[in-house]
């Protein structure tokens, strides 16, 4: 019996904050943003931001010409004008002292290091996850916004959702009694082989900018394969399926059981294609990490969807389409049905907004992030070593497993670094 | 006691060998099943030394780049200082692609000997690859390197220069914060932009040892309307606690 809830959707767009974002707010008290990395998501994030009548979009950059073209075209047409600034480099936008902050939705081995170098420029920072490829990256990403005193947000934006705020008030509210076990279910992953990256001669860095893209991963040969949305398998530029998704689910899990605190132990298991290069993150798992208090959170590749046990019932949210099952009606009666868009954009979005001009931290700012990227890590390092892994969530290692606590950190290719 | 393998060295050399033809257009098959063989060999001393003396083996030989390149990652995992010699080589060697490998695989090397490597190559190598060392030693916080790094923040190669003064921030020792409270204070512009935020990082590592009151010190020197906004409220915050 799928069903939708519209109380936390009504309950959000009441708020204070976000009436007063739908008033138009003159041009000088408009917060003033650059976008870095303009790919499809990208794109779809800034076309959010456009929305926010306080916000005024001035400048958009990206590796490829084509992409921050689209970009440029999308905010002129928003505003009326063509005064949208074009950059293949970020330096060009983190020294513009007109910006007030930045978008960054480039691929995930940037996000940390544009961060990092935003709050040096002393912007603030929506930035999309994974925001970090290691444990340690993220470690110091959450202490480099704490010493800039930036406000940061992660693009964790189901945090904000009112699915997801729904499932949390019918938990809260005790329908399915205490919470022994979530399941993360991250969908099928495409993960398949396209074939090998047979190396070509390198575009033309304004047609688009290899070695920018390529950042402070491991330096490879330019291919067009490598560098399409495949990306997301090679181990060196992402963490594929697990870091991708791993860290929204696990952090609404954290949110719902009122504590960031991680698992202490992870097993689980993986499968690879093994004759793909790019291909170096799991296409399918099945992982387990047991916390002290008997919760259990599971990692699957079943359908896109979270799924709460507890001792009485459990309730399930799909994140294909927003529809929640339950064990039995009792689990959400008396909850208000709610039949609005799924996925939105904006509460997250203006809580950002909001938290610039109040200087407050943001719903998914970097120790909450870190929180639940630290454990999506963890699982994607006990598929990749193939054993079980014991982790200390207090200091961020693993105990008594010297392999896994190396692969806490990478170095950077230079110039990058945190 | 000697420890017996259930491994052969054979088997371990052979597997790390047949990697040493692997490029990037081609199937990773062997590259996975070293991997594989990585991970089962955990708590394996023996074996681990077998395949870590195969490994620096391969590394002073004809093999390819990428085969070179997929080692190193391996040692990230599981190098010791076996492997120390070959990965300075690279270190010092002509190819920038490789020196970065090797870095990337002393990255979590914390022994002493891995350490002195990255050290002495300071003197010996230059352009991107000693800015990569740089920041290697940065990110390990290596305070034994404060005086070789305060010599190239000194220096005339503006990248080491920027790299070396973001190094002390992070290493914090007493020398290192003299030497970037110095720098702030001199007449070059660029030095006193990256030495206030160096030094803005370097109250926080002080802070995070418990050394409240030098970090304090720190912050105080960086609220004033010289130093770069982003620096000023940060300092500004952190004395406020």
């Amino acid at each position: 019996m799928p069903f939708r809830s519209s109380l936390s959707r009504r309950q959000f767009l009441q708020a204070p904050a976000v009436m007063a974002a739908v008033q138009a707010a003159p041009p000088s008290d408009r917060i003033r943003l650059g976008a870095i990395g303009q790919g499809p998501r990208g794109q779809y994030v800034l076309s959010h931001f456009l929305k926010e009548a306080d916000v005024q979009v001035v400048a958009v950059c990206d590796a490829f010409e084509e992409r921050r073209n689209q970009s440029k075209k999308m905010v002129d047409e928003h505003y009326g004008n063509s005064a949208c600034a074009t950059y293949r480099l970020h330096e060009h936008i983190l020294e513009r002292p007109d910006i007030d902050a930045v978008l960054i939705a480039t691929g995930d081995r940037w996000h940390a290091v544009l961060s990092a170098l935003a709050a040096k420029a002393g912007k603030d920072i929506y930035c999309e996850k994974p925001f970090t490829l290691t444990i340690a990256e993220g470690r110091e990403l959450a202490d480099t916004m704490r010493r800039y005193g930036a406000v940061w947000q992660c693009g964790m934006q189901r945090r904000s959702d009112p699915g997801f705020q729904f499932v949390y008030d019918v938990i809260h509210a005790g329908r399915i009694g205490r919470l022994s076990a979530v399941t993360l279910s991250f969908g099928e992953f495409g993960g398949g082989s396209d074939g090998l990256p047979v190396p070509e001669a390198v575009p033309n860095s304004e047609r688009f900018d290899y070695e920018r893209w390529l950042g402070q991963s491991p330096w490879m040969p330019y291919s067009k394969l490598g560098s399409s949305s495949n990306w997301r398998v090679n181990w060196d530029l992402s963490g594929g399926v697990v870091a991708d998704m791993g860290p929204h689910f696990v952090q609404i899990a954290q949110w719902i059981r009122g504590r960031n605190s991680g698992p202490v132990e992870l097993s689980g298991d993986a499968a690879y294609h093994p004759e793909d290069e790019y291909n170096a993150t799991p296409y399918f798992l099945n992982l387990r990490a047991h916390y002290p208090d008997q919760f259990t959170l599971v990692m699957d590749m079943q359908p896109k969807a979270m799924r709460f046990d507890g001792n009485r019932g459990w309730i399930k949210l799909s994140d294909v389409d927003g529809s929640v099952e339950m064990s039995s009606p009792d689990v959400t009666r008396g909850f208000q049905t709610w039949q609005g868009p799924w996925k939105v954009m904006k509460p997250h979005i203006r809580n950002f907004l909001d938290c610039v001009r109040s200087r407050q931290e943001p719903v998914t700012g970097p120790e909450v992030a870190q929180a639940a990227h630290t454990i999506a890590h963890a699982a994607n390092l006990c598929l990749r070593l193939e054993r079980p892994l014991r982790w200390n969530p207090a200091d961020e290692s693993f105990i008594g497993d010297d392999d896994a606590n190396r692969m806490r950190a990478r170095s950077m290719r230079v110039p990058w670094r945190i | 006691m000697q420890i017996e393998s259930k491994y052969s060295n054979a088997d371990l050399k052979a597997a790390v060998g047949a990697v040493g033809g692997y490029d990037y257009d081609r199937p990773r098959t062997k590259l996975v099943a070293l991997e594989h063989l990585i991970n089962q060999t955990y708590g394996d001393p023996v074996a681990r030394r077998q395949i870590e003396t195969a490994m620096a083996e391969l590394l002073g030989s004809q093999a390819t780049v990428a085969a070179k390149q997929f080692v190193c990652k391996k040692l990230w995992i599981m190098g010791t200082d076996l492997s120390v010699p070959a990965l300075s080589k690279l270190l010092e060697g002509a190819d920038p692609v490789l020196a970065e490998a090797a870095c990337y695989a002393l990255r979590t090397q914390d022994s002493a000997l891995a350490a002195a490597a990255l050290r002495s190559a300071l003197d010996r190598i230059r352009g991107v690859p000693r800015v990569a060392v740089i920041n290697l030693l940065g990110d390990r916080h290596d305070a034994a390197s404060t005086t070789p790094l305060i010599a190239l923040a000194a220096a005339s190669d503006a990248p080491a220069v920027e790299a070396a003064i973001a190094a002390l921030g992070k290493i914090a020792s007493r020398e290192a914060v003299t030497a970037l409270t110095s720098m702030l204070r001199g007449p070059d512009p660029a030095r006193r932009i990256h030495s206030a935020h160096a030094l803005l990082q370097a109250g926080q590592q002080l802070a995070k040892r418990g050394s409240t009151a030098e970090a304090k010190a720190i912050w105080s020197q960086l609220t004033g309307s010289a130093e770069p906004a982003s620096v000023r409220r940060g300092a500004s915050l952190a004395l406020r606690g």
